[in-house]
């Protein structure tokens, strides 16, 4: 018996209670509407549950008519007959015509004429000349009553089940099939109704689960749900609790979630602030002043043109750049300004410089903080940039850039290699680090820091530098400042197991979901 | 960045000493900013990107290999090799004799196109890799240093067959014509602007002056009408040329001479003697009247060793100043150990040195990054997030909480989405208004700032109709926005937007979510009923926050998810937090 402790313990309350009800004998579905208490969808899950576990038995599958009551049936089950209130008629005022039959009797011609033509057939009145009608002489009374009698006991039946064929005697038959049409049932008292009746014997298999089942003492009346009436009134210690089948795959769960692209800039910020780094931002729309031109990169540079950045269209221009910076800025374009260089040697345009476009790196942002920089100080920001690229797998439009600034008297080369090596260590888990002479037109010297990734290998980390003199005098700062940027794009793709930046910003809420 | 490519045997055989290992050839190049693209150890063809923008010395195979030799010689040795083999350079004080080659400028240039230098080569007969390489130079100078011809453009020609004095005329743009390069009967030289392909790709450069420049010989022949382009006769270098001419012109002499400097160099390296030409101006520049090409201004950079120490990190001796500056190209004239003074001459190949730093990042190259050790920082500072990242998580959190999907998107947004699929066409006018339009955009696609998170999330519910249901995603992002008081005329803020699509849910589903994120963010505020065109008559409310509208939410009108294509009814919101930045 323990082979079906699993498989009893997976019942559904519903298959205990037909398992139960079951014996050696055949049945049907019809059969057991009238053996169990149970509601006709319950008994059809039920035994359809049954059928499934592989305990039944099919004996035979065979087509049954049936006849099941019409509105129209119900209608006259209701009103009476109209055959019944013309026969009366008939018999209490003598002949009359169809007409003043349908008056007399408040019912359509068409239902009248109908009655009347079955009535007809049964041979129970006749027609007369001039289209009178009245009752048939040769028949009796008690025909009449038998006819009528019979077809009323049929609707009768007809208001509470459906009516098999089988269920029904010759002359019951005879009235049926009269008085039932398969399409168009609308005007008649039945709809003739084909079925399949299947008929079935528990197994082998069923009567030993059932001997089974017995000996465990369920009944299929046991507990589902456990509730609060139960526990404030102790009943639940009388009851037996369903046992639960544990194998049901579960449905989908869906969470409020994270985007793990977020999640990773979100730590990278943590450990900039765990480094010491306090966070700047700054507007999307910025002047090429504080964009390029405070970075001391010439309005010549080639990647000032109108095809490097994203002009915007109204305002053109920025209403005013802080004129003292502004005249400093461009003394240092010119010809140096106090920052001992010669300059670009070059004359600067002052209106250009005032030309708002879309930031294209967030060492603008960096520039915005150096006049408000507390000296030592430490910044960074990781923010929204914009390039005038060709949309790919390896270009944006709009992307993040990490960026920052170090000002100290005493901070040198030395400290921003090691300022590097920490970021390499920290942030990207890298072991070894390689340091490269690099280009910025605002750094001066310029270093490359190359990591070699514990999976990724050896890539790019990031560019740094000392900002130029001309950087840094014009926008009054006296001390040395350590620049820096780091690429974390392909550390962040890795880590989310994307191979093309667009996924970063996938807009399909599935793809977002299963990133982890 | 540049990138160049040459042949591996014409660079190796450039190098003083050719690296045995890719590896070593790749190690070699970090001390010119220089990394191999796509090199292998059997192929013919090296290419390089140089990162360095300002160092247009480095753009060709020879001007590469010579700061490869000079780094590995390094000592004065190098410069005093350097100086025998380009000692066709004038300086002020001891011009070159230019014999009969010179070039006579008219008046008129001088607001045109001021400034033309120019030299001879004379060597054996050219072949495809030395032409290839002369090509390439006068490429990647004039779009890159040049800035895309305007302020450099240059010409070479068969020298044979010109007879000197040249004239750099300032020509009737109708009234003369030639045979321009490639193309086989006379134009005029505003049909060139026209109708040659580089008249069409650099013609803006003058095309709005009365006069063009014009380079003829003595006899009338046309060299080239710079800075498009060359005659098909004198301007076509062929195959087994041993004379040419190469002119240059532009606006700003210095950049002029030193791009000159660079190609006679390069030059030189190639086999080529140089001849000296001279300009005769009619007009003043910096180096007077006269100039003779190719011209070293030798210009002398005093340094303070302290200064490159305190940069640097550590003590910088005199020696090792003057080894690493001779490893970068740079002539050592004095070394004043007393007074902690190095005194070089830049290189005339070079004029990249603007400040002292200039000079001490090439310290830092000459001595080898790694011999500068790594510091760990010292100064103590506080580090801290933003309130409004503070904020902005707490939102984060919250939405989570509520069962949201956290998405991120891109800010460049197309006003199809952003405005036509939003809004009814009688208010789009209005709404453009509203947004920080792009002048120049790329494609339709992204040719706004956004303005708002709404039309983003609907671009999600629009693609993801396959996903199990119920979807319920928001973002936490910046917007911008037009504002006529703000400096730049915008303004950027933070925003949340989320939205649900989900059958039998609506206004007072998302009226509770509202509720609780304000509960939790402990904000007061109050309703205000709507009007927005988003959302359902009736259906929409704006968050009032201090007798300030900071947001909106509602059910989304069903105009608005059929402009999406979206089959399930979505309710949505938008909320600014924080303040707005400009």
């Amino acid at each position: 018996m323990k082979q079906y402790q699993e498989t009893i313990s997976a019942l559904h309350p519903l298959e205990a209670q037909l398992l139960l009800t079951l014996n050696k004998e055949e049945f049907s579905l019809e059969s057991l509407r009238t053996a169990t208490p149970m509601e006709p969808a319950q008994l059809n899950q039920a035994l359809s549950f049954l059928q499934r576990r592989g305990l039944l038995e099919e004996l035979s599958n065979e087509k049954r008519l049936l006849f099941a009551a019409t509105p129209r049936a119900k209608e006259y089950h209701q009103r009476g007959l109209p055959e019944r209130h013309i026969l009366s008629w008939l018999h209490k005022r003598g002949d009359t015509s169809l007409a003043e039959l349908s008056s007399a009797l408040g019912v359509t011609q068409a239902e009248v004429g109908s009655a009347f033509g079955k009535l007809l057939r049964e041979q129970l009145v006749v027609r007369k000349e001039g289209g009178r009608i009245a009752l048939a002489s040769a028949t009796q009374a008690n025909n009449r009553e038998n006819y009528v009698t019979r077809l009323e006991r049929l609707i009768d039946r007809g208001q509470r089940e459906e009516i098999a064929q089988a269920n029904l005697n010759e002359e019951e038959q005879r009235l049926m099939l009269e008085q039932s049409k398969k399409r168009g049932a609308a005007v008649a008292l039945f709809r003739r109704i084909e079925r399949y009746i299947v008929s079935y014997r528990l197994n082998h298999e069923g009567l030993r689960l059932q001997e089974a089942l017995r000996a465990t003492g369920v009944d299929g009346n046991e507990i589902g749900r456990l509730t609060p009436q139960m526990l404030r009134d102790g009943s639940w210690r009388e009851q037996r609790f369903r046992t639960y089948n544990i194998s049901i795959p579960p449905s989908r769960v869906l969470l409020g979630r994270s985007s793990p692209y977020a999640d990773y800039l979100r730590w990278v910020k943590d450990k900039l602030v765990a480094l010491g780094f306090e966070e700047f931002d700054g507007p999307l729309v910025e002047s090429e002043f504080w964009n390029c031109d405070a970075l001391y990169m010439p309005q010549f540079h080639s990647a000032r043109d109108t095809h490097d950045v994203y002009y915007v269209a109204e305002p053109q221009q920025a209403r005013e750049i802080d004129p003292r910076l502004l005249e400093r800025v461009a003394q240092a374009h010119e010809y140096g300004g106090n920052s001992e260089s010669r300059g670009w040697c070059y004359h600067f345009d002052r209106q250009f410089t005032k030309r708002l476009i879309l930031r294209s790196q967030g060492t603008a942002l960096s520039a915005r903080q150096l006049p408000q920089a507390k000296i030592p100080g430490k910044y960074f920001g990781i923010v929204r940039c914009f390039r005038y690229d060709q949309v790919d797998a390896t270009h944006l439009s709009d992307f993040y850039q990490t960026e920052g600034i170090i000002l100290g008297e005493e901070v040198n080369l030395r400290t921003l290699l090691g300022l590097l090596k920490l970021f390499a260590e920290e942030i990207a888990g890298a072991q070894e680090v390689r340091y490269v002479p690099g280009y910025f037109p605002f750094t001066e010297p310029s270093i490359e820091v190359h990591i070699k990734h514990p999976t990724l290998g050896w890539f790019e980390l990031g560019g740094s530098g000392i900002f130029r003199p001309e950087v840094t005098q014009p926008l009054g700062v006296e001390v040395p400042v350590l620049a820096w940027g780091l690429g974390i794009d392909r550390m962040a793709l890795m880590k989310l197991g994307l191979n093309d930046l667009r996924d970063l910003f996938a807009i399909e809420i599935e793809k977002v979901r299963l990133q982890t | 960045m540049p990138k160049i490519e040459t042949t591996r045997s014409l660079f190796f055989s450039l190098l003083e000493q050719p690296p045995s290992s890719t590896n070593e050839l790749a190690q070699a190049l970090t001390v010119a900013k220089a990394e191999l693209d796509h090199y292998a150890e059997d192929s013919s063809v090296i290419k390089f990107e140089l990162n360095d923008t300002n160092r247009p010395d480095l753009w060709s195979a020879a001007g590469l290999a010579r700061q490869l030799n000079s780094y590995r010689v390094a000592s004065r040795d190098w410069g005093i090799r350097a100086a025998q083999r380009y000692s066709f350079f004038s300086t002020v004080d001891r011009p070159q004799s230019y014999g009969e080659r010179h070039i006579v400028v008219e008046k008129e240039l001088q607001k045109i196109r001021p400034f033309i230098v120019a030299f001879e080569l004379r060597g054996s007969p050219l072949d495809e890799a030395r032409l290839a390489e002369l090509i390439q130079c006068q490429e990647k100078i004039c779009a890159n240093f040049g800035r895309k011809r305007r302020a450099i453009a240059m010409g070479i020609y068969n020298a044979t067959r010109l007879s000197y004095p040249l004239h750099y005329r300032a020509a009737h743009p109708t009234e003369n014509s030639f045979i321009p390069l490639d193309m086989d009967r006379e134009y005029n030289l505003r049909e060139i602007l026209k109708e040659h392909p580089k008249g069409q790709e650099y013609g803006h450069i003058i095309a709005h002056q009365a006069r063009f420049p014009l380079v003829v010989d003595q006899q009338g022949q046309v060299l080239s009408m710079p800075p498009i382009i060359n005659s098909n006769d004198v301007g076509n270098v062929q195959v087994g040329d041993d004379q040419l001419l190469v002119e240059l012109t532009g606006g700003d002499l210095q950049l002029l001479i030193t791009a000159a400097n660079v190609v006679a160099c390069d030059c030189a390296d190639l086999g080529f003697e140089i001849l000296p030409v001279a300009t005769h101006l009619p007009y003043d520049s910096e180096l007077g009247r006269q100039m003779v090409s190719p011209f070293n201004r030798a210009r002398q950079i005093d340094l303070k060793l302290d200064e490159a120490s305190h940069r640097l990190g550590r003590a910088i001796n005199a020696q090792e100043a003057e080894q690493s500056l001779c490893r970068m190209g740079f002539e050592v004239q004095a070394v004043d150990q007393q007074q902690g003074r190095i005194t070089v001459i830049q290189p005339p190949w070079r004029n990249d040195c603007m400040h002292a730093v200039d000079l001490i990042e090439d310290i830092m190259i000459g001595c080898g990054i790694d011999s500068f050790q790594p510091l760990p920082p010292t100064d103590f500072t506080v580090g801290r997030l933003l309130p409004v990242e503070e904020q902005g998580r707490k939102i984060v959190s919250i939405m989570m909480g509520l069962g949201f999907q956290e998405m991120m998107f891109n800010y460049l947004v197309s006003g199809v989405d952003f405005i036509e699929k939003m809004y009814p066409a009688a208010k789009w006018p209005a709404i453009r208004a509203e947004m920080v339009a792009i002048a120049n955009p790329l494609s339709e696609k992204y040719s706004y700032l956004r303005n708002s998170i709404i039309p983003n999330l609907l671009a999600v519910e629009g693609a993801s109709a396959n996903a199990v249901y119920p979807h319920h995603i928001f973002e936490v992002g910046k917007v911008a926005r037009r504002a006529a008081t703000a400096n730049y005329g915008s303004l950027t803020s933070s925003m949340l937007g989320f939205l649900s699509a989900i059958n039998h849910e609506g206004f007072s589903a998302i009226n509770e979510r509202i509720s609780a994120l304000m509960y939790y963010l402990k904000i007061d505020y109050h309703l205000q009923r709507s009007s927005d065109s988003r959302f359902l008559p009736g259906r929409c409310a704006e968050i009032i926050i201090e007798e300030q509208s900071r947001g909106i939410f509602g059910e989304l009108h069903p105009q608005l998810l059929s402009n999406w294509n979206i089959e399930t009814p979505c309710t949505a919101a938008e909320f600014l937090f924080g303040t707005h930045m400009e």
